[in-house]
């Protein structure tokens, strides 16, 4: 049979070619891009959803051979402002359903500038590998001698055998372990970086592979260097004159500052989620973060990752004895997680706390809200004390710093705190106390507080989590994205009309802007959704289909992860809240008296998205989006 | 005509390099920090970071090393630059600068020198805290001298007020 050969495509903005590495057989394919796929799906979480769906069974064991571990950076990756995302793509140990997580840092646009657009890993391996990737070399190593080492000493060695211009993305011990609240860092201890959620670090651990390190010198090409010229000066005028006041806070404070501000508005989530307010945030904040902990002094940007403007990464020294150590952050997730949600009151504790999450490489939201879950049972005499070793009672950070290296080994108390906080509450039969969708952990903003956020954590792909569907941006933070807020129309958090249409919207649009063109939502916050697009069409040439298009493929994206989960088992009882936000009035504070209304929202989502009943897409649906199968 | 030169203000580097993507965007054509004559040198341990450019020597080390009279002073704006036709490749420059500014071309097999963009800078207009600044020579050095003044003023002013 006569068949057409394929026109090559001349690529801009993406690379053109990924990288297909079997672990199994030891075979290393570089493969073309497939034009149709990239437009239709754009890149990052996009691409790497439809591969996943595409090549592997979804009912396949996370941890097992047949599950594909995707790195995929985005056609805007390599270009600024804050084009410098890495999506990290599987099936989630965690949820046991999509996981996708993102990372800054310099590593994707490496990937990028040796000339891939992503790597899908398949396979298994028989001993310990890393990944070497050099332009045209890609080679798999041998890494016995790395397995067991924390990612700061895994990053160091990698760096000298390698190339130390190299950018290195490993796992910890935690992923070595298989705990399932492992993650993906990349900058080691000192410049950490994680692709967090989801548990990706025990589907590399099962893999065997304990790193990818990249060089690429090859560059990233532009469709016409005069027009993109032009238009990036206009993208960038939006963020320098004036910059937007979200931006300057991020640049100035860092996220840390959200601590205070959550806890102004009730919603720092305390003791496990039982409530909002915190009498000790004042003794983990943003403020003392910056008399005391910070290296450079007063409203500064801190550090950046690739193109970025906001510099958000803040720079901590701590001299206080026994907690000693530098490193970048914290950012408000990690101390919220690890401080508030354990009832800690020492911000020093808390920043090594951190630094020993990202050394053995685990989540910093699931490990703390997970100890908060442990807590909360111990305090209610669930959790016996022989079992948890210690008198795990709120605030007892000394327990909580020797238990986290055993997270890493998987010893003691440890093991069952690496299963995440559902297995956990669930093993001492009270899953109630387990702050957790679709068992993953819920991220730091009381949903009591924030109502379209609260449905956005219910309806999510990857479980509980802000960076989907970030509504709360728009609740919380007066920030101008989608034209939800603007100085005259206000939004209210606590209502719940027309929540709905405001998180469909925001999941649809994150799925293609946020997480699949490669650049950092913080920026994009505040940028226009058409500028955007116009932007991503001057950059590559590709028609797709202009916002119209690309709004579709946005749809076309959450709705194959959640036909993704859905053939793995989830279903749509699995959209849902604890008891604790549906049932327990917030019992103190500025939001006292509310519980999520989930109930009302949820039914009007559903219909939408046009889904049925039990949260299934219809087939005319499925058909718009080109998924029927 | 003034002598300009690109005056670096490494406290307020935030490393993120964007620099490099406007260079290489500038004089290649594409986004490759790998060709850009800027380097952002990131220490990550102190902290600390250094974007490394040509500073325009007078009596440079790459033009006095130069066998075959590739490199030159322009003697009007002060710019070092690379005669193509002239430079074979040898690298000579690259080990005489004592601060790593000289940059390679691996494609053409060519040195390549920061040129200043004819006068207007693509690092300098990218950078967005000041890091990088395009200034004429004698405004840079009256510049350093004031900002440090500055810095004793305030203190002077409030012991007065205090002796008061």
């Amino acid at each position: 049979m006569l068949r057409r050969q394929p026109m090559k495509h001349k690529w801009y903005g993406y690379t053109g070619r990924h990288i297909r590495i079997d672990l199994t057989n030891k075979k290393i394919d570089i493969e073309e891009n497939n034009p149709e796929i990239m437009t239709s799906y754009v890149g990052a979480r996009g691409i790497g959803i439809k591969y996943l769906s595409d090549e592997m069974d979804p009912q396949a064991d996370a941890l097992s051979e047949e599950n594909k571990f995707i790195f995929a950076t985005g056609p805007l990756t390599g270009f600024p402002p804050a084009g410098n995302r890495c999506y990290v793509v599987t099936k989630s140990p965690l949820t046991g359903g999509i996981a996708n997580s993102s990372v800054g840092g310099y590593f994707g646009v490496e990937l990028k500038l040796a000339g891939y657009d992503f790597i899908i890993i398949e396979g298994k391996s028989e001993k310990p590998v890393y990944i070497w990737i050099d332009n045209e070399h890609v080679e798999i190593r041998n890494a016995e001698h790395l397995w067991g080492k924390g990612t700061e000493e895994t990053e160091k060695m990698v760096l000298a055998e390698t190339d130390s211009y190299a950018h290195v993305a490993e796992i910890g011990p935690a992923g070595e372990n298989m705990a399932r609240v492992a993650n993906v860092i990349t900058g080691g201890v000192t410049a950490a970086r994680a692709a967090g959620r989801g548990g990706h670090g025990a589907v590399l651990g099962s893999k065997l592979v304990k790193a990818v390190a990249v060089r690429g010198t090859r560059g990233i090409q532009v469709s016409d260097p005069k027009a993109f010229k032009s238009s990036y000066w206009k993208f960038m005028d939006y963020w320098k004159n004036p910059t937007p006041t979200c931006v300057k806070g991020l640049s100035d404070h860092g996220t840390i500052s959200v601590v205070a501000w959550a806890n102004d508005l009730g919603i720092l989530p305390t003791r496990n989620f039982q409530t909002g307010v915190n009498e000790n945030a004042s003794k983990i904040s943003g403020e003392l973060f910056e008399q005391k902990y910070s290296i450079k002094k007063g409203a500064q940007p801190g550090k950046a990752c690739f193109a970025c403007p906001a510099a958000c990464s803040r720079m901590g020294r701590v001299d206080d004895p026994g907690f000693e150590g530098a490193s970048e952050g914290p950012e408000y997730e990690s101390v919220a997680s690890m401080g508030s949600v354990t009832g800690m009151d020492n911000l020093a504790l808390v920043m090594k706390a951190i630094r020993m999450c990202n050394d053995i490489g685990v989540d910093t939201i699931s490990t703390g809200v997970t100890f908060g879950c442990a807590m909360e049972l111990f305090e209610k005499g669930y959790l016996p004390e022989k079992d948890a070793g210690y008198d795990l009672k709120f605030g007892n950070g000394e327990a909580m710093l020797d238990l986290i290296p055993k997270i890493g080994r998987r010893e003691d108390f440890g093991r069952l705190l690496g299963e995440g906080s559902y297995r956990l509450a669930e093993h001492y039969g009270h899953p109630e106390l387990s702050m957790t969708v679709k068992k993953q952990e819920f991220p730091n903003y009381d949903p009591r507080g924030v109502k379209g956020q609260a449905l956005a954590y219910a309806t999510n792909n990857r479980g509980a989590d802000h960076c989907r569907a970030e509504v709360n941006c728009s609740e919380m933070f007066e920030c101008t994205m989608l034209g939800y807020w603007s100085p005259e129309k206000d939004v209210d958090p606590l209502a719940i009309e027309g929540k709905a249409a405001m998180t469909k919207h925001y999941q649809d649009y994150a799925a293609w802007a946020f997480d699949s063109v490669g650049m950092c939502y913080f920026l994009l916050m505040e940028a226009l959704e058409q500028d955007l697009a116009d932007y991503l069409e001057s950059v590559t040439g590709l028609d797709f289909g202009g916002l119209d298009g690309l709004m579709k493929a946005g749809e076309r994206i959450f709705t194959l992860d959640r036909l993704f989960n859905l053939k793995a088992g989830l279903t749509g009882k699995d959209d849902t809240l604890p008891d604790r936000f549906l049932k327990e009035p917030m019992p103190e504070g500025p939001i006292k008296g509310q519980v999520v209304e989930l109930d009302i929202m949820l039914p009007e989502y559903y219909k939408l998205r046009s889904w049925d009943e039990q949260g299934v897409p219809g087939s005319d649906k499925l058909q718009e989006l080109g998924l029927e199968t | 005509m003034s002598k300009y030169y690109i005056d670096i203000h490494p406290e307020k580097c935030t490393a993120c390099r964007i620099c490099e993507l406007a260079c290489s965007l500038h004089h290649h054509g594409e986004i490759n920090p790998a060709k850009s004559r800027i380097k952002v040198n990131i220490f990550h341990e102190d902290f600390f970071f250094y974007p490394n450019v040509c500073s325009q020597c007078e009596d440079a080390w790459c033009v006095n090393i130069c066998p075959n009279a590739a490199l030159s002073k322009d003697r009007i704006t002060g710019v070092v630059s690379v005669d193509e036709a002239r430079c074979v490749g040898c690298r000579m420059c690259i080990q005489a600068c004592p601060f790593g500014a000289m940059g390679f071309d691996s494609e053409k097999g060519i040195s390549e020198n920061c040129d200043l963009c004819g006068g207007d800078p693509e690092c300098v207009k990218s950078c967005f805290y000041g890091a990088l600044e395009f200034k004429r020579l004698e405004t840079a050095v009256a510049d350093r001298g004031r900002n440090f003044a500055q810095k004793l003023k305030l203190p002077h002013v409030e012991e007065a007020t205090h002796e008061a």
